[in-house]
């Protein structure tokens, strides 16, 4: 069903296919465990913190989505598959949306308005994504 | 009892929640008995005195009926807030918000739902302040309502004090939200806890 789910979306444009490639996913999960180690460093500023926690959110994401052999350039596109490709509810999928309107109105307009308890609950949540992806990479 | 039941019948309760709850939107019929999850003959019993009233506007497009508030009968307005009050975005979300209130300070609808500028796929922006609110538990409980409402739901969490520290920067994101209509659903007086 989940293969069936992404298989639409790229028949609907949402989705490019594009054979996997393990070394690439493994490209993109190495990074993702080394944004994630930079959210660690406790000298960091709270925006400084988000970024790398975000950024390893869309990298692991992505390298799920890679490794069911799709693409996106859309960042919600990429977290909105989460429940196809590695089985996540929505609420918590939808955390990582929320991230991404965060960095959004960060970015475009200039309101770097982060919390820091949003910083704590991203931490945790990407944490066991990167788990759920290393699961499906050594699965195979 | 809730105040929708109290004011509407079932069957109104469950259209108007459509015509008036999103006034700009057009509905086919088919669409129609699939939101209200109405019979055929109830709807369109309900349709027929609406129209006849004036209340909604009745048109074909090609050979589908459409329907739509009338923003010219003169009770537009009052159905419109009537509704919004009693089984609108104002109710649902207060429903839903209702299990996290101890946890609660303030919540509140802002952007543009709160500036009556939304259209029916408007993105509804909700701003809550509480203790120990996670979004993902409250993604999980906004699921419902997202889904009674055909809309996303995008709430911002704050603690009181990162909201407190927000409101005394002039040029923060929360001012900004704040200089603007928001529509209250939720608030407590402040106990210093």
């Amino acid at each position: 069903m989940a293969a069936e789910a992404l298989a639409n979306l790229a028949r609907i444009g949402q989705l490019k296919s594009e054979a996997p490639n393990l070394a690439e996913v493994q490209r993109m999960l190495a990074q993702a465990k080394t944004r994630w180690a930079d959210s660690q460093l406790g000298d960091a500023s709270v925006d400084g913190r988000f970024t790398s926690v975000y950024g390893a959110a869309h990298a692991a994401a992505l390298a799920a989505l890679r490794w069911h052999g799709y693409r996106s350039e859309n960042r919600f596109t990429v977290f909105q598959c989460l429940p196809h490709t590695l089985g996540w509810a929505a609420p918590r999928w939808r955390v990582l949306d929320a991230a991404h309107q965060k960095r959004n109105l960060a970015e475009y307009e200039g309101f770097l308005d982060i919390e820091e308890s949003m910083v704590h609950e991203l931490v945790a949540l990407v944490r066991d994504l990167i788990d759920d992806v290393e699961m499906l990479v050594v699965k195979r | 009892m809730s105040l929708a039941n109290a004011i509407f019948t079932d069957r109104q309760a469950r259209l108007f929640r459509w015509l008036f709850g999103q006034p700009g939107r057009s509905f086919f019929l088919n669409e129609l008995l699939r939101l209200t999850g109405l019979s055929s003959a109830s709807l369109q019993q309900e349709l027929k005195r609406l129209t006849l009233s004036g209340a909604v506007l009745s048109s074909r497009m090609g050979n589908l009926r459409v329907f739509q508030a009338n923003p010219k009968c003169s009770l537009f307005p009052e159905l419109v807030s009537l509704t919004r009050k009693t089984c609108g975005v104002q109710a649902v979300l207060m429903q839903t918000l209702e299990p996290l209130r101890s946890k609660l300070a303030h919540a509140f609808i802002y952007g543009s739902v709160a500036k009556q500028e939304d259209t029916s796929a408007s993105d509804i922006d909700l701003m809550l302040v509480g203790v120990g609110l996670t979004l993902a538990e409250v993604l999980q409980h906004l699921q419902s309502a997202e889904e009674a409402l055909g809309r996303k739901v995008n709430p911002t969490c704050y603690t009181m004090g990162e909201f407190e520290m927000r409101r005394a920067a002039p040029d923060s994101f929360v001012n900004k939200v704040l200089a603007q209509p928001i529509i209250h659903l939720l608030e407590r007086a402040q106990d210093g806890s």
